[in-house]
């Protein structure tokens, strides 16, 4: 009951007129980043960092998650109407949605993909308020040591199903950790990998990477294709009739809890969500044959799975402080810089922020339902936009962002750098995603080290004499193992597969 | 320490991946003009890191936005012009003025 209540008083937070317009304004910006090819949620987010750290922490909440969640809305409708994924998320979506399109029933497809993203975003809630209630009880019995065996589970478990080699997803996250120690050491007071420099003594700002290995890297990996041209499709009746709905409601259900489960799961990537649970449907299906040629369940089940899956990654977010892909990252540094430590005391002692939040994720669900429709003619005329035209402005908007940081012509150079380093990392096929990760847990990970190190006066038998933290160490160790095994198996499990 | 030993081992493991060819990545590196266009965006921004702070935002985003633009693509020298100046200018409104951010004013006293 006491959820009940906390929910309530989160409703009455959310739908205060700020909060709302808030709300808003982050689906819109959402579905623009969603509907655009070459700007994810993850850059999109990071690049709005700075300016809303002029906004109320739970305004600026509000905003973020609302471009989360509004991505995975947005991506549907290009990748139905224009077979043009403008997210990771919805490329599975176009296998279907756009050969219904082709056949006429564009507006049942983006119809159901609504409907679908809505249902699956109204479960995810539910999952994401009774989850969070169970695991913030039993984290308020965790010390500095069960919090290093946590992080350290999240990080190898985000390693181990970040790419197609274990071995450049320990690279990135290592590599992401040491970017993390550069500064000044927060007990010790010693500068750190600073070689002289007074720019670097403040560290690498996590958003500034992100905004340079997202953001700026996509630019530079579109220069080197030619300009994609849009196609023209009817959209026709939108309302899916009867029987369309009898035959993908439970697509919808099973995508919606398909994604709740993965999303909860450091590493896994809503794209990779979305593919696993396509393929369940097709193997479900009484008809496997209809998939890749306009069934309905093929669009239904990816939608809700991409929702409820970014709906329970607020779940580890919000309860232990650990994110599970690179957007959630990049808002853990969000709530970090306003001044918020995500982790069971938020949930005692900043109320009114994680359950406005999470009552506000809900109204911006049934935002999106209402304005997702209507919108459409205008997110095609914004495609028209030539990407040469396009590109600079998200260039200038970055380099504004990065300045925006701290006021400091460095973080720009810091950008570019990480731009170049993005870029190269996708030719070579690293993962990006253990990279963020690792650098937004890294001063988290040592400062719970440190602490527990602290407390044992030293002793690393700490770590093995308190059973939840070798709960922990011992499942890193499995999973590692177990991503080993399958790889020297030579079994490539369809879940490896990067961001 | 421990970050580096990690670091060391990772590479070298795949290195030797790389030596027995189980770990075959097949770049496809940019050739003809995608390859001048990418030469001519790195250096654009580059030039504009450079001049962001001295001729201050205004200035730098025009000049850049030519820059970019006639780098990527064949458009009429009016028209780049023409789009650069409406959008350095509107993207100063809505930062500096309607956003409060400062960004470094240069040239530009305002």
């Amino acid at each position: 009951m006491d959820t009940l209540t906390n929910l309530m008083d989160g409703f009455s937070v959310a739908l205060q007129p700020e909060m709302l317009f808030f709300c808003l304004v982050g689906s819109i910006i959402g579905t623009l980043v969603g509907v655009l090819p070459g700007l994810g949620p993850a850059a999109a987010m990071a690049i709005l960092v700075p300016f809303a750290s002029g906004l109320s922490p739970t305004a600026a909440i509000i905003m973020l998650c609302a471009i989360y969640y509004g991505a995975m809305y947005g991506g549907s409708t290009t990748s139905i109407l224009l077979n043009i994924p403008g997210e990771a998320a919805s490329v599975v979506t176009c296998l279907d949605g756009y050969e219904m399109a082709k056949q006429g029933r564009a507006g049942v497809a983006l119809g159901i993909a609504a409907i679908s993203s809505f249902v699956a975003g109204t479960f995810g809630l539910i999952g994401l308020v009774f989850l969070s209630s169970i695991l913030v009880d039993l984290a308020l019995q965790f010390g500095p040591p069960e919090y290093f065996g946590l992080l350290l589970l999240g990080l190898t478990v985000a390693i181990s199903l970040s790419g197609k080699s274990l071995v450049k997803g320990l690279i990135t996250a290592i590599a992401g950790l040491l970017i993390a120690t550069i500064g000044i050491d927060p007990q010790s007071g010693i500068p750190r990998y600073t070689y002289g420099f007074t720019d670097m003594l403040a560290g690498f700002d996590a958003i500034v990477v992100v905004i340079g290995l997202f953001a700026v890297a996509e630019v530079f990996s579109n220069a080197e294709t030619s300009a994609f041209t849009i196609l023209k499709s009817k959209i026709g009746r939108i309302w899916p009739n009867f029987s369309e709905l009898r035959q993908s409601s439970g697509a919808i259900c099973r995508g919606s809890v398909v994604g709740f489960l993965l999303g909860l799961i450091p590493g896994i990537a809503p794209a990779v969500v979305t593919f696993v649970s396509y393929d369940l449907e097709k193997r479900v299906s009484r008809n496997p044959k209809a998939f890749g040629s306009g069934a309905i369940e093929g669009v239904a089940a990816p939608e809700g799975a991409n929702n409820s899956c970014t709906s329970a990654g607020m779940v580890p977010l919000f309860t232990l402080g650990l994110p599970t892909t690179a957007s959630l990252a990049v808002l853990l540094g969000a709530l970090m810089i306003h001044g918020l430590q995500p982790g069971p005391l938020m949930f005692e002692q900043q109320k009114s922020v994680v359950w406005g939040v999470i009552a506000s994720m809900y109204i911006g669900n049934v935002m999106l339902l209402v304005l997702n429709l209507p919108l459409i003619p205008l997110w095609i005329k914004l495609l028209k936009v030539p990407y040469p035209l396009l590109a600079p402005i998200i260039l200038t908007i970055c380099v504004i962002s990065a300045y925006g940081v701290r006021n400091n012509i460095f973080d720009i150079w810091v950008m570019l750098g990480f731009g170049v380093i993005g870029y190269l990392m996708r030719k070579f096929e690293f993962p990006t995603v253990p990279l963020i990760i690792s650098l937004i847990l890294g001063d988290k990970l040592e400062n719970a080290l440190r602490q527990s190190l602290t407390l044992s006066d030293g002793s690393l038998m700490i770590f093995i004499s308190r059973p939840i933290t070798l709960i922990f160490i011992l499942l890193a160790i499995t999973a590692t193992s177990l991503s080993l095994y399958s790889r020297f198996k030579g079994k490539n499990l369809s879940l490896f597969q990067s961001e | 320490m421990i970050e580096a030993i990690l670091l060391l081992i990772a590479g070298l493991t795949l290195l030797a991946d790389v030596y027995t060819g189980r770990n075959d990545v097949e770049i496809n590196w940019p050739k003809g003009i995608f390859r001048f266009r990418l030469f001519r965006l790195a250096l654009a921004l580059v030039g504009y890191v450079a001049i962001l702070k001295p001729l201050g935002f205004l200035t730098a985003t025009f000049l850049f936005m030519i820059f970019t633009i006639s780098a990527w693509q064949n458009y009429r020298k009016l028209v780049i012009v023409g789009y650069a100046l409406v959008f350095s200018i509107g993207l100063h409104l809505i930062f500096n003025k309607l956003l409060g951010m400062s960004l470094p004013p240069g040239l530009w006293m305002d």
